[in-house]
């Protein structure tokens, strides 16, 4: 008698109403969410049809013709142009570089700063270091080319001395490395909040028993502090491998000069540099969006699916 | 369980896009119109002279503004999206013509304006006007207005695409030079060439200081005085259409400017160089001579910038600081770009009425004669100006015609500059809908005197030179220009931004690569477009 | 007086401990490096403030200032004297209050219900919800949704597309799931529902984290422009960054304007940058004092 109550109370399709039941509340807290998807990222989703099409506004999408070869047309656009591979490649290693380096900029600006025992300096420093992120790239870029530029700072500085200027902005190794170092100035203070936040609902009681245990700071860092905070870290480390076909297009844009095409010119920036007088057909602009979206989908389930390995919840 | 939500979710996307596309139109209101224009941020519709206009013609307006760095993605995106304005101003070029003005035709955005436009002489001169108005023509039907930089159509066919330079510099090291400074900046080539040595001997010496610099769009300015097309294409002397970049002038010219470059001349770091750097460089005191857009409203602000840097400059003094010089190149001939005689053009949605686009086309009709162009300038009559006939003896502020001048009556100056306040006023705002006004700018209170009549020298002087056959025009073939081929229209400013990158690499690299700079620019997307214009052109 | 209590009622620390207040080198060699970071941040802010009130002929001459030459507070007047910026400011505020409180409570409890295991669909929703993170259907379908909702055009267009930011709904999402799972249970023992456990137990203890992700919804409308270009034409409704951007990049432009447009200089745009960004970065101390330690853990003893 009771082994079949178990039995059936275990299967899935049997008691719907009452797994229903159960889980009204929650399920009431959810409709909203639900609603918010379909309304604003479903509904719009039929759009993916325009990269394989010739759009025609006035034809509307299922009016509009097949692009050529069969739907593919647009794609050929940026596949078959001179540059497409190695604006490929500058954006992968740009993007995958970025990834990385801010990431470690970030958490290591949060243990840092974790470190302070100074409540005046701790907090000064914290709300200094987020300044940044409110700047505009076009305001950064203006602020580097004020440095390193052939009329900036260190420029003037070797001309005051007797030396001659160095094209700094025109050196392709220096140019990256300025993608990489601006990024991490401008971001890595704000990156480093949800960090931090984390890092204050770590109980201190863990510290004082490692303390107790004698535990030196590295220690502590290394089995507290990281562990507490590595779930956010994975989560956003997968997060942020979504966007590597993006690698910042304001940044460069406001940034990068002809003498350095060869290695920062990145999908976006190749693309409006191409497209931006000839307000090109609507298809072609979503062929590369679809292009962008399959590659990212693609890189963050494997990225997903290691972290699973290593034992993280993952997010898919 | 599953699959049954999931079956839902596909069901709402369909009917979603059922609804979607099936979208509902709302009815167009036939007692507003509804403008937007790219000059209209400060106008809101709501003064005096606009109600005036609306009770004159029984209609009320609805406007809003295009901001000129989103002003494409604002246009394609109510294109797309099929909620156009009645009347809507978009960036028209050769380089974006098929997707723009032929794509809105084709797929049937815009209205057609009516073939016979006798109701609306104005209008119908001013179209008649455009030199390439019958590119325009579709079916022999016309799709949108192009703004015209004059009433009465046509302009200078070139465009002040010039040199400003700093003449104080050139009259303080006057004993440097083997020449006298010339009075109206007249220079043959090797005087250039000199003026520009000596500027870099004395002045550039700790490397913040250039002799010679371009602004951005227009680097290297000094191939113009040899190359034979303004941008992309040209007729090879096998009669068909080739790289204007690869041709024999034009790598003379290459040379030419690789030259200055290396011996620092050409000093400044064009490449790094953002929108409005150069500029601010020159007005800093950092630029000898400077190549930029002379319209009336750069050159002006380019004095005002002066000045306002050093308010005790006296007029005179910020002449020689702006100078424009009238170089000539090696053969003694001048050489200046071509130019359109519009900028961008106004359109009309589909969606309207017959009778809306006439009321329309009445008022512009209105503006553009005289008297509305009077009421659009200085206001009311009798009330912000009188007419005074010239022969009365009486004083006035402009000289309107033959007959009579205009006297300001209710216009207000401001209080540390003495330039005229703005009053708002609809009907000047409206005009632009059709015309850049260029012809009456003398006239305008709000223009500012000094600057005008030295460009009024200028652009004489060189339609006198025109006349003398002393002038190149460098001009793109019109038919070649409005060819909207399928590939053209996709690659063609594209190619511009390419050629003009590899111009700049060549010119800055320490081991120029001359073969690979003539690879990149005539084969590639160079070569299909190429074949593809002399297949179009039966050449 | 603090300290001697201590030293009575617990045992001898070993040194280095977290409360032995002797400063030790690696203490000196991070306060080297934070300062140094701390530097070369203020720097420029410092720069830029002095460039906001210096005329241009200084800045021409010396890019970067040390001491301030020259003082004109030109720039700023023009700032303030704009009728339009303050139109602006009057639409990002309500864009702020309404915009972040409407969208910190649709996010959270999204969050939430996502990180409760073991309720039918949960998966299904999870996967639907991710999909839209990399797909998309791109502008033109939004238009025309935007357009049949009569949202074109109006002050909603800003605040109700963005109810639930992904990103964050996915960090809440986390936070709340690595909360100890006994809070839930010992919660349910008592006979509370899961509406109940949310707002009374586990919304207390996020604060934190809710701060964080409230402060990521204020700062993104307070910087918010993208939408109100895309979709806002009448000048009154155009948001504060908006304003600033085309009041900047009308006047810099050297092609024909046609508008008599007060001269364009680095002054003027950081005068406004300075306009835009204080306001938000003092909002941001203030919400430290969420991030205070123990919190959590109060909660769990008590």
């Amino acid at each position: 008698m009771n082994r079949k109550l178990i039995i059936d109370r275990n299967s899935p399709l049997n008691d719907f109403g009452g797994r229903v039941k159960k889980s009204r509340y929650l399920l009431f807290m959810i409709i909203p969410a639900i609603i918010y998807y379909i309304v604003f990222c479903y509904v719009p989703m039929y759009g993916i049809l325009i990269a394989f099409k010739k759009y025609y506004p006035n034809a509307g999408i299922f009016g509009s013709p097949w692009a050529d070869a069969s739907g593919f047309g647009n794609f050929a656009f940026i596949f078959e142009s001179d540059k497409f591979w190695q604006v490929l490649r500058n954006t992968i290693l740009i993007g995958l570089g970025k990834i990385i380096i801010s990431f470690v900029a970030a958490l290591l600006v949060a243990l840092l700063i974790n470190e302070i025992r100074l409540r005046f300096f701790k907090k000064t420093v914290q709300t200094i270091v987020t300044f940044p992120h409110f700047l505009s790239w076009v305001i950064v870029g203006g602020l580097v080319a004020n440095i390193f530029g052939t009329a900036g700072i260190i420029n003037n500085t070797i001309a005051a001395l007797g030396g001659e200027r160095i094209r700094f902005m025109a050196n392709d190794g220096v140019f990256v490395s300025l993608i990489f170092g601006t990024d991490v100035w401008k971001e890595a203070g704000w990156s480093s909040i949800i960090y931090l936040a984390t890092m204050a609902g770590i109980s201190p009681e863990l510290y004082e028993a490692a303390d107790i245990d004698g535990a030196t700071r590295m220690q502590k860092i290394w089995n507290i502090t990281l562990p507490a905070i590595k779930p956010t870290a994975i989560l956003l480390l997968i997060l942020s491998v979504g966007g590597i076909l993006s690698a910042g297009f304001d940044q460069i844009f406001n940034m990068y000069n002809s003498q350095v095409y060869d290695v920062a010119d990145i999908l976006d920036t190749y693309i409006y540099r191409t497209t931006f007088r000839e307000r090109v057909n609507a298809g072609i602009g979503a062929s590369v969006g679809l292009f962008k979206s399959v590659v990212s989908f693609i890189l963050v389930v494997i990225v997903d699916r290691i972290a699973k390995l290593s034992g993280e919840r993952g997010i898919i | 369980m599953k699959k049954v939500l999931l079956i839902i979710l596909a069901l709402s996307i369909v009917i979603s896009c059922a609804a979607g596309f099936a979208a509902c139109s709302s009815k167009d209101d036939e007692n507003v119109i509804t403008i937007r224009n790219l000059y209209f941020n400060d106008w809101d519709g709501s003064d005096d002279y606009t109600k005036m206009l609306q009770e004159k013609f029984g209609i009320s307006f609805k406007v809003s503004s295009y901001s000129w760095s989103d002003w494409s993605e604002q246009v394609s995106g109510s294109v797309n999206a099929r909620k156009l304005p009645n009347v809507f101003q978009d960036d028209v070029d050769s380089y974006n013509f098929a997707n723009t003005y032929r794509f809105y035709a084709e797929d049937g955005d815009v209205k057609a304006l009516p073939d016979d436009l006798s109701k609306w002489p104005n209008v119908k001169a001013l179209i008649d006007g455009i030199s390439d108005i019958e590119h325009f023509k579709i079916d022999g039907k016309l799709y949108g207005i192009p703004v015209a930089k004059n009433i009465k159509g046509g302009s200078e066919d070139f465009a002040p695409f010039t040199y400003v330079y700093r003449r104080d510099w050139a009259l303080e090291l006057q004993s440097k030079l083997s020449f006298p400074v010339p009075a109206d900046d007249v220079y043959t080539w090797r005087q250039f060439n000199e003026l520009l040595d000596v500027f870099y001997r004395e002045k550039c010496g700790s490397g913040n200081v250039y002799a010679l610099a371009d602004v951005e769009w227009g680097f290297p300015s000094v191939i113009n005085f040899y190359k034979d097309a303004p941008h992309c294409f040209v007729y090879g002397s096998d009669g068909k259409v080739t790289s204007n970049y690869a041709t024999t002038e034009y790598l003379k010219g290459l040379s030419v400017a690789k030259d200055l470059v290396d011996r620092q001349i050409y000093g400044y770091p064009q490449y790094e160089s953002n929108e409005g750097d150069a500029n601010k460089a020159y007005y800093g005191g950092r630029i000898g001579v400077f190549y930029e857009n002379l319209s009336l409203t750069n050159y002006t602000t380019l004095r005002k910038q002066i000045k306002n840097i050093n308010p005790k400059l006296t007029t005179e003094q910020i002449n020689n600081m702006t100078a424009i010089m009238k170089v000539q190149g090696e053969d003694g001939k001048y050489t200046l770009e071509g130019q359109e005689d519009w900028f961008s053009m106004t359109f009309f949605s589909s969606k309207i009425s017959d009778a809306k686009m006439e009321k329309i086309l009445d008022i512009m009709d209105y503006l553009l004669s005289e008297e509305g162009t009077l009421f659009g300038l200085y206001g009311e009559e009798g009330y912000d100006y009188e007419k005074v006939r010239l022969d009365s003896g009486k004083s006035y502020d402009y000289k309107w015609d033959e007959t009579y001048g205009i006297k300001l009556l209710s216009w207000t100056k401001e209080a540390g500059t003495g330039n005229y306040v703005n009053p708002f006023n609809g009907a000047r705002y409206l005009r632009y809908t059709c015309t850049l006004g260029y012809d009456i700018i003398d006239k305008d209170p709000l223009t500012d005197a000094t600057a005008y009549p030295i460009l009024k020298a200028w652009t004489d002087f060189m339609q006198a030179q025109e006349a003398a056959g002393r002038l190149r025009v460098l001009r793109e073939p019109a038919e070649v220009k409005w060819l909207a081929t399928e590939k053209k229209s996709l690659y063609a400013g594209g190619m511009l931004e390419d050629a003009n990158a590899s111009v700049e690499t060549y010119l800055y690299s320490e081991k120029p690569d001359l073969e690979k700079y003539k690879k990149e620019v005539t084969t590639g997307t160079w070569k299909t477009i190429i074949d593809e214009i002399n297949a179009a052109l039966g050449k | 007086m603090r300290k001697f209590e201590n030293i009575a009622y617990l045992p001898l620390r070993p040194k280095g401990s977290t409360f032995d207040r002797r400063i030790g080198p690696l203490d000196w060699v991070i306060f080297a490096i934070l300062l140094f970071y701390a530097i070369i941040i203020i720097y420029p802010f410092y720069n830029a403030l002095l460039i906001s009130i210096s005329p241009e002929k200084v800045y021409l001459n010396t890019p970067f200032l040390l001491y301030p030459k020259e003082i004109t507070m030109d720039n700023y007047a023009t700032v303030f004297s704009s009728t339009q910026l303050w139109s602006g400011v009057r639409i990002t505020l309500i864009l702020l209050f309404l915009g972040t409180a409407y969208q910190l409570f649709f996010t959270v409890i999204t969050g939430y219900a996502l990180s409760r295991n073991k309720w039918i669909g949960k998966n299904l929703v999870m996967n639907m919800i991710l999909v839209t993170m990399f797909f998309g259907g791109g502008l033109i379908p939004y238009y025309f949704l935007i357009k049949n909702l009569g949202l074109y055009d109006t002050l909603w267009v800003m605040i109700i597309p963005g109810a639930i930011d992904t990103y964050n709904m996915l960090l809440m999402r986390n936070y709340f799931a690595s909360l100890p799972p006994d809070l839930e249970e010992s919660a349910k023992i008592d006979g509370a529902n899961d509406v109940q456990i949310f707002f009374k137990v586990y919304l207390p203890m996020s604060l934190p984290m809710l701060a964080t992700i409230g402060l990521f919804f204020a700062v993104g409308n307070w910087n918010s422009w993208y939408n109100g270009m895309l979709f806002v034409e009448t000048q009154s409704l155009k948001p504060l960054q908006l304003v600033l951007r085309e009041m900047i990049t009308t006047s810099a432009s050297s092609v024909e304007t046609l508008g008599q447009k007060a001269t364009y200089s680095e002054g003027l745009t950081m005068a406004s940058v300075f306009f835009s960004i204080v306001p938000m970065m003092c909002f941001y101390p203030f919400l430290q004092k969420f991030f205070v330690k123990g919190l959590v853990v109060g909660a769990i003893k008590g």
